[in-house]
């Protein structure tokens, strides 16, 4: 019984490594999923962009006259505002489109500090070793030690709030995980046949870096990105929560999300419609970065 | 395994003493506390007398050396002439130092003449309830979850946890909370609103503030058990004709539990940030809370106390999770 | 490993029963869990009604339980129901007539400087020690940091006028002013001079005191977690009686939702700063309704004058008719807010009810923007906090989105949030330019109490004293008027500055900030204007 079950087992497991092209269609085919999400985050992009022409109104202009009206199919609700007003009469809808672009700006660009700095640092702690390496990972220990929060309040409490501080906070503080992962896939990759070959070879530095380590180390760090776009944008309405956050002159979800908590009742559409939207956005971010896990890892298996 | 122990600690003490200096500095730099603890019309002279007490008008270097070593030279009943608001010099005696060093942070500038760090430590077995429970329900959760799916993969099961996962990361915990006291005070009236004291009040705040947790640890169980299942130590375990369940439970759990076991050190962190919102919605009377109002009165002592004990347990716990590792995985004792 | 068949099959039929040991666990923990937690889960629900403390939940938190050692009205309204004071004032508030007898059973003036107090005879302190003229004495040379001489009252500045207090017998004490002080009755009321039992606290540091008060209240201490509960239990030997409820509990919470649901789904009594969006639903829901009143507390947006464009007295009036608070109030602050013509707030001593509102006139706004002779648009940054008071982020919106419907021609605003540290250093700093959010507790209920601060000038040296907006003109008439004990002239004095102020104003004018309080069904309780809850006034409903 067992042995006919190993052996079925084994069969499935393909005798030669399929080609790139082979392998890609076959991802993307089996993950349905994926496709999902980057179909709904491909709608962020462009709603983000193409926000002035999209959005019905003007996303800050207060009208307090018509604050609090719900939307368009209940009792009060208007064509006019499709998924109702906020407390100072402004437009959700519109507000919410809007909001992409701080969400996305503060997660692509908060990630792109982050990753910067951390594979930066990861290369060198790991290429130079020794001293360098010692400090720059306790570095990371301090700054895994702080409180994040605490970090980020006092440092609100010194140079202020407003889109650009959130950026820096989140982007500074996030290098840890990117530096350790790619610290750690250096110092494995380092020692590998090929490299060590190279170097014989008489290639340098850089080029060793460029050609032979960045491409496998890249991979985590890819992965480990797109979740944190994800996980950024969700933190960035836990700072606004704090009144750390983004200034009320530009909307955000995560000001929606903060103002509308005190209308639970009197206002859900205000946080329930940005939460929605936060929501889909970050699991669309899943789905992508889940199937780009599972592309890229057994490439890497098979790869040698 | 002795060496690496001791490197290990000569690195836990370098952080915190890095974590002190870091808080000292930030804390410096959000400006005068002793503004704040008078009313805003205050003169000028009454601020002065204010800081001449707490050591505020000396210079950094000065007020750091204090800081971790207190006063140096018996420097105990020295005062400083001031002129006082209702006119007529005064004599401001300077309050005392005794330095990190001897446990002394100073005095809490909010709660006048209580030393910061029994504040602190008044504070932190409530937050410790707290983030045990919330630990507790996270790494439990996620085990099940996370091998209920890796067995059943691609069932209805499997993809219902990792939707719900996916959803515990995207909402903000702040409205994961005040959810829950919607559904679960208000409406069912099942559990307290607000506050401690007993079991049902931990229930609410735990799941809140663990639910960020519960979701990545279940994911991460979830891809780990996947990657193992596919090892090859796994399929010739297959082939040996075992049972399927069996092999899972004896060979795939034991090796994702390292990996595992380093992230879950790491949480801890991630709790005590996460405290801080949690804490302040629930009303929980915890060192979370603690931190948020002090930094925003300034409680400059406070804060460093806070700072420097969350740090402290955070560097303990992983030195732990490091030992045990190192015991476990040879391989790392060796590593630099 | 070997496996037997049998447990091969066993096992293969019922996957569940894989996790038996760990399920088992669980539940079994589970269970012991809930046998643990059964005496707690009938909180009280099963115990009469009137035994069930009553539990009052505030949004901020306090760090003293000293009277003498705090600024702010909320640790003022928790203390008083274990201190007090010679006098009491009323509600609803009336600063000529509403003056009560509590610790001093009579008064009268013996000359311009001096008061003779009567006190109410055989009162005794928490703590047994009895309160004669003594107490008076021993607590007005404590503020002044006569007892000792690190400890000086928080609020000094209030009560230097206040000399000293002359016991003449055991229940007779003349309190004397360093000049004549018109409002020395104000003083009486509350804060440095709630009385404390000599001996306690010329005995005990500082820092015992604040954590274990004693006073002569209708309520004594009894325990107190910081951030958690604050208990007090009724004094039964209370010279006015035992009070009807038995055991209150403060607590604090700073989520105004989760307040809301505290009190609705029963585990508060009377809870604080009720958004009023919730108003209607608590209202229906049968558990609990609201009280609310216009309070004390006047929020005004200062202009800073020290800095463009707000030192040009055209553009400041017309930011008072451009800022369309009568509409704000009734929107944005569903119709709670009093609206005040200046500064001094409706029912305070000197208020002139025939000053006007600045009416919303966006034409006469533009029109003084035109004539003001500066360059249009002009910027008008607002500066606000949030979350401190209720709407107050969304006022400095809304008056920075009424600014803005002028047309962008004329003006652009910027709304910034601080947080509150960093809002009080700038202002002592003058660092803001255009408007600043600002909201002061009249708690003497007369105007010198805002006019003074807000407007007098200050030594240069002193915080926030280069952008104050003083003049000359205004510093005599408050001058004049807080030396004269004669009302009829203070009246007039302070209907001369509120036309001034009119005319110049120092602040986009606001309103009385609202004080809603929700209050559970079983208990009967009117909130006062003056921010206090004091639980001798309440009753549980029959």
């Amino acid at each position: 019984m067992a042995d006919a079950r190993a052996i079925e087992w084994a069969e499935r497991i393909p005798s030669r490594a399929p080609s790139r092209a082979e392998e890609l269609w076959r991802s993307l085919r089996r993950g349905k999923g994926a496709l999902v999400g980057a179909g709904l985050l491909l709608l962020l992009i462009l709603a983000a962009v193409f926000a002035p022409l999209v959005a019905p109104h003007d996303p800050v202009q207060a009208e307090i006259t018509q604050r609090l009206r719900p939307p368009i199919w209940a009792e009060r609700g208007t064509p006019e505002n499709l998924l109702g007003t906020d407390q100072l009469g402004r437009d959700v809808f519109s507000r919410t489109i809007y909001g992409s672009r701080v969400s996305l700006i503060v997660g692509i660009a908060a990630v792109l500090i982050s990753g910067t700095l951390g594979v930066f640092l990861g290369l060198i702690s790991a290429f130079q070793g020794g001293r360098l390496d010692a400090l720059i990972m306790r570095i990371a220990d301090v700054q895994l030690a702080f409180p994040f929060i605490l970090l980020a309040i006092a440092v609100v409490a010194v140079v202020g709030g407003g889109l650009l501080n959130v950026i820096l906070i989140l982007g500074v503080t996030g290098w840890v995980s990117y530096g350790r992962v790619v610290r750690s896939q250096v110092l494995s990759v380092k020692e590998k046949e090929y490299v060590e070959a190279a170097r014989a070879l008489g290639s340098r530095a850089p080029i060793l870096i460029f050609r032979h380590i960045l491409p496998n180390v890249m991979t985590p760090v890819i992965v480990l990105a797109t979740f944190n776009v994800a996980s950024y944008m969700v933190a960035e309405a836990s700072l606004t929560f704090l009144g750390l956050g983004v200034q009320p002159a530009i909307p955000s979800w995560g000001i929606m999300l903060a103002d509308g908590r005190e209308y639970m009742r009197a206002g859900w559409w205000m946080a329930i419609f940005p939460g929605l939207a936060l929501m889909v956005t970050v699991l669309s971010i899943n789905l992508v970065g889940d199937w780009l896990r599972e592309y890229l890892d057994p490439r890497l298996r098979h790869q040698e | 395994m002795w060496r690496f122990f001791l490197r290990r600690l000569a690195q836990s003490i370098l952080v915190v003493f890095g974590v002190l200096l870091l808080v000292f500095v930030i804390m410096q730099l959000t400006g005068d506390p002793a503004a704040l603890m008078l009313p805003p019309d205050s003169p000028a002279t009454d601020i002065e007398r204010i800081r001449i007490m707490y050591g505020l008008d000396r210079p950094l270097y000065v007020q750091f050396a204090r800081f971790l070593f207190g006063d140096i030279g018996g420097g105990g009943d020295r005062t400083v002439r001031t002129w006082g608001s209702g006119g007529g010099w005064l004599e401001v005696p300077i309050k005392p130092r005794k330095g990190v060093i001897r446990g002394d942070f100073g005095e809490s500038l909010r709660y006048r003449e209580q030393p910061a760090l029994a504040v602190v430590l008044e504070r932190f077995p409530r937050s410790l309830e707290l983030m045990v429970a919330a630990f507790l329900y996270a790494v439990l959760l996620s085990l099940v979850f996370g091998l209920l799916c890796a067995l059943r993969q691609g069932s209805l099961v499997d993809q219902g946890v990792r939707v719900l996962a996916i959803l515990g990361q995207s909402i903000p915990s702040f409205w994961l909370g005040l959810l829950l006291i919607l559904v679960f005070a208000v409406w069912f009236g099942w559990l307290p609103a607000m506050g401690s004291g007993t079991w049902w009040h931990l229930v609410m705040p735990a799941v809140t503030l663990g639910s960020l947790s519960l979701a990545r640890n279940t994911r991460l169980v979830r891809s780990g058990m996947l990657d193992v299942l596919g090892e090859d130590y796994v399929r010739t375990a297959r082939a040996k004709g075992l049972t399927e369940r069996l092999v899972v439970a004896k060979h795939a759990l034991k090796n994702t539990a390292i990996p595992l076991v380093t992230l879950w050190g790491l949480d801890v962190g991630v709790l005590f940030g996460g405290a801080v919102i949690t804490e302040s919605i629930f009303a929980w009377p915890g060192t979370g809370r603690l931190v948020i109002e002090s930094v925003t009165r300034r409680d400059f002592p406070v804060v460093q106390a806070a700072v420097f004990f969350i740090a402290l347990i955070f560097v303990l716990v992983n030195l732990l999770v490091d030992l045990v590792y190192g015991w476990l995985d040879p391989r790392v004792r060796l590593e630099r | 490993m070997q496996t037997t068949d049998a447990e091969r099959r066993f096992i293969e039929k019922m996957p569940t029963i894989q996790f038996s040991r760990r399920g088992f666990i669980q539940v079994a923990t589970g269970a012991a869990a809930v046998a643990a937690a059964g005496p707690f889960i009938l909180p009280g629900k099963t115990l009469a009604q009137a035994q069930k403390p009553v539990v009052i939940i505030y949004g901020v938190p306090w760090d003293t339980l000293d009277p003498h050692n705090h600024i702010a009205t909320w640790i003022e309204s928790i203390t008083g129901n274990m201190f007090e004071q010679p006098v009491e004032m009323s509600s609803p508030i009336d600063p000529i007539n509403g003056w009560k007898p509590l610790l001093a059973t009579s008064w009268k003036r013996l000359n311009p400087t001096t008061m003779q107090f009567k006190l109410r005879e055989k009162v005794k302190f928490h703590d047994g020690e009895e309160l004669t003229s003594e107490a008076v004495k021993f607590t007005i040379d404590r503020i002044h940091g006569r007892v000792n001489k690190e400890f000086k009252g928080a609020v000094l500045s209030y009560y230097q006028i206040i000399d000293r207090a002359e016991p003449v017998d055991k229940y007779t004490v003349n309190v004397i002013t360093t000049r004549p002080d018109p409002i020395l009755l104000n003083r009486m009321s509350g804060f440095h001079t709630r009385i404390v039992p000599p001996k306690y606290y010329g005995t005990n540091s500082p820092a015992q005191v604040a954590t274990n008060p004693v006073g002569s209240g209708p309520y004594r201490f009894v325990s107190w977690v910081k951030d958690g509960d604050l208990v007090m239990e009724a004094n039964d030997q209370y010279w006015g009686g035992a009070p009807e409820i038995k055991k209150i509990i403060f607590r604090t919470a700073p989520e105004p939702s989760v307040r809301v649901s505290a009190l609705l789904a029963g585990d508060a009594d009377l809870v604080h700063a009720v958004p009023v969006e919730e108003i209607d639903f608590i209202n229906k829901s049968g558990k609990a309704y609201v009280s609310h009143t216009a309070s004390n507390r006047v929020a005004l947006w200062r202009l800073e004058r020290h800095k463009p464009p707000m030192n040009n007295q055209k553009v400041r009036q017309a930011m008072n008719y451009g800022a369309n608070m009568e509409g704000l109030l009734k929107t944005v602050y569903g119709g709670m807010g009093k609206r005040v013509s200046t500064m001094v707030g409706s029912w305070h001593f000197g208020y002139d009810d025939k000053i006007p509102f600045y009416p919303h006139d966006p034409n006469k706004a533009r029109q003084l923007l035109k004539e003001s002779g500066l360059p249009l648009p002009i910027q008008v940054n607002v500066h606000t906090i949030q979350g401190r008071y209720p709407k107050d982020k969304d006022m400095a919106e809304g008056i920075a989105a009424e600014l803005s419907k002028l047309g962008k021609e004329y003006v652009q605003t910027k709304v910034t949030v601080y947080e509150w540290g960093t809002h009080l250093k700038r202002q002592n700093a003058c660092e803001n330019d255009g408007i600043t959010h600002n909201s002061w507790g009249n708690w003497m209920f007369d105007a010198d109490m805002i006019l003074y601060p807000w407007l007098h000038t200050l030594p240069p040296t002193d915080p926030g004293a280069a952008c104050r907006p003083a003049k000359p003109e205004w510093d005599r008439i408050i001058d004049e008027a807080r030396t004269t004990l004669d009302p009829e002239k203070r009246k007039k004095l302070y209907s001369e500055i509120q036309k001034q102020l009119w005319d110049d104003p120092p602040f986009v004018f606001g309103h009385h900030v609202a004080d809603i309080m929700g209050v559970s069904s079983r208990l009967a309780w009117k909130v006062r204007q003056d921010e206090m809850v004091w639980l001798k006034e309440a009753k549980f409903k029959k």
